[in-house]
């Protein structure tokens, strides 16, 4: 062969991050490696799923989840090293189609359990007391919100996504997170206002 | 933010689930992973065609290059095009959809491939040979004089799909002229290589037509066609590919002009004419689904197939296509590399 083979072209391998806009973009050749980011991701996705629906069913949400997103890896913006926000965009998705059962989800929880506090809010008893006063009309009024507002107060207040991360995850402006948030302040101030509300509470989360 | 941490605390209650928990959804996704493989293993290329429609395929490279020697090229070349006026609004990267997007970060990451690739200029008496294969197993090699100053050749081989299996062909690709003779008389040369196409991608449509080998002032039609630009962008990238030498620059150039047309999008592995498995880029044009694909791997060549209009791009379906097979540049016509 006395000249170059353009059809045989051997492009030097991209540099391994392990990230997993890397995990994605081998899936695109080997579809095999999306199993990577099931395992890695598919507990957290779950637990999101379980926290708005209940246990039941969440498992086949998950699989509705992943199927969706196996499906999607060609369109995923590789810019985005983190595929959890995308994940939890796709799971709210498929949560919408089941906003019955968030809602009767929302409905019992004004009787279960909750996470109790995490122990690095320094006033962790008085938001227990104020939480759990406020439960049942606190769920009622999360019940009220519009779905869209409902989505961006759960990915902040319940899985901790940064306004950034919201933004990717629901492909809306960081500007439309915020201001959700203000709106859906402004609803459930007449729940968080009752008397019984501490005010000794202080700001822990780190988006503002 | 007080009342946030008031949501946070009535959180629900819920462990991360036990990997049996998330058995069956592991297992669901593990079937869709195996079945996508076994798709894309099985290959989609070979005896799809009805046998009626392969002489006119495998002949239409050859042909389309022996009309290259006059004016008849023009025809040759742009009836594929079916050109317009109106080219379809550029939408800014920010607007696109994401499936375009995913098209644009491929095609960039091709473009940077392909300068990672050695630069070999051939020399202006050599000949560039190149080798394809359509899905009906017809192999076809052609040799294009670098600087235009000698006759091309080409042979076919009919492929086990079609109903001359092993039979032979061929055609004298002449005659000739150089790209300053077609100035002067008309004559649309093809050669085997462009020295002055341009690596600045802004500047390559300009130049396709300069040389005559898109002509998209000459439209038939006054109609915007919506994908045309698509049309004419994707077939000039596959043609110049399969046909040409081009230096790393310039497949970098043709790849980026892909990236800024509007249109393409990247779409689910397909397999070329030949059963190797990429990505495609594809583009749909007057009903018709075209993709040019890639290895995903190394961004590399691979080929092109086509969908005919009114068909969708399925990969059970039939299509035409060819895989580049080889290509390199030899001292004569009729030499293998």
């Amino acid at each position: 062969m006395t000249g170059p083979v353009v059809g045989r072209i051997r492009a030097k391998q991209r540099t391994k991050t392990g990230d997993d806009a890397t995990v994605i973009e081998k899936s695109w050749g080997d579809p095999a490696h999306f199993g990577v980011l099931f395992d890695k991701h598919a507990p957290v996705i779950y637990r999101y799923i379980a926290r708005r629906i209940g246990r039941q069913g969440s498992d086949d949400l998950v699989a509705e989840t992943f199927m969706a997103a196996f499906g999607g890896r060609h369109r995923y913006d590789l810019a985005r090293r983190d595929a959890r926000p995308w994940l939890y965009g796709i799971a709210t998705n498929v949560i919408s189609r089941h906003r019955r059962d968030e809602l009767r989800q929302l409905r019992i929880s004004q009787v279960v359990d909750t996470q109790p506090v995490p122990a690095e809010y320094a006033d962790r008893v008085a938001l227990d007391v104020t939480a759990q006063s406020l439960r049942g009309d606190l769920a009622t009024a999360l019940a009220g919100l519009a779905a869209g507002d409902r989505d961006v107060l759960i990915l902040v207040a319940w899985e901790a996504l940064t306004y950034e991360e919201v933004a990717s995850a629901l492909a809306i402006p960081v500007g439309t997170v915020r201001s959700r948030l203000h709106r859906v302040r402004l609803q459930l101030r007449p729940v968080l206002d009752q008397p019984s509300t501490t005010t000794t509470i202080k700001e822990v989360l780190t988006n503002d | 933010m007080t009342d946030l941490d008031t949501v946070t605390a009535i959180r629900p209650n819920v462990d991360l689930p036990t990997s049996a928990e998330l058995a069956a959804a592991r297992q669901q996704l593990s079937d869709a992973i195996s079945k996508e493989i076994d798709a894309t293993q099985a290959g989609w290329g070979v005896g799809h065609l009805s046998s009626t429609a392969a002489p006119g395929r495998r002949r239409r490279r050859a042909m389309r290059l022996a009309l290259a020697g006059g004016l008849a090229a023009a025809a040759g070349l742009v009836a594929i095009f079916l050109v317009s006026s109106a080219s379809p609004t550029r939408l800014p990267q920010g607007k696109r959809p994401m499936i375009q997007l995913a098209a644009v970060q491929f095609l960039d990451k091709a473009a940077a491939a392909a300068l990672q690739q050695p630069s070999s200029p051939p020399l202006p008496k050599q000949f560039v040979y190149s080798e394809t294969e359509d899905p009906d197993g017809t192999l076809t090699e052609m040799w294009l004089s670098v600087d235009g100053s000698s006759s091309g050749l080409s042979r076919w081989t009919a492929g086990t799909g079609t109903p001359d299996a092993g039979t032979t062909g061929g055609n004298d690709l002449g005659p000739p002229c150089s790209i300053a003779q077609g100035e002067a008389t008309g004559c649309r040369p093809f050669v085997g290589y462009y020295p002055d196409l341009p690596t600045d991608p802004n500047a390559v449509l300009a130049y396709l037509n300069e040389v005559g080998l898109v002509d998209t002032a000459n439209n038939p039609s006054d109609d915007a066609l919506p994908g045309w630009e698509d049309n004419v962008v994707g077939k000039t990238v596959s043609d110049l590919m399969t046909s040409s030498y081009l230096l790393p620059a310039q497949q970098a150039a043709l790849f980026k002009l892909m990236a800024q047309t509007p249109g393409f999008q990247i779409v689910s592995p397909m397999t070329d004419a030949i059963g190797r498995s990429g990505i495609g880029i594809e583009w749909t044009f007057e009903g018709g689904f075209s993709a040019v694909i890639f290895d995903p791997t190394t961004y590399a060549y691979l080929g092109t197939r086509t969908w005919p209009t009114g068909q969708a791009a399925d990969p059970s379906a039939p299509y035409d296509g060819d895989a580049l097979v080889k290509l390199a540049v030899v001292a004569s016509a009729g030499e293998q590399p």
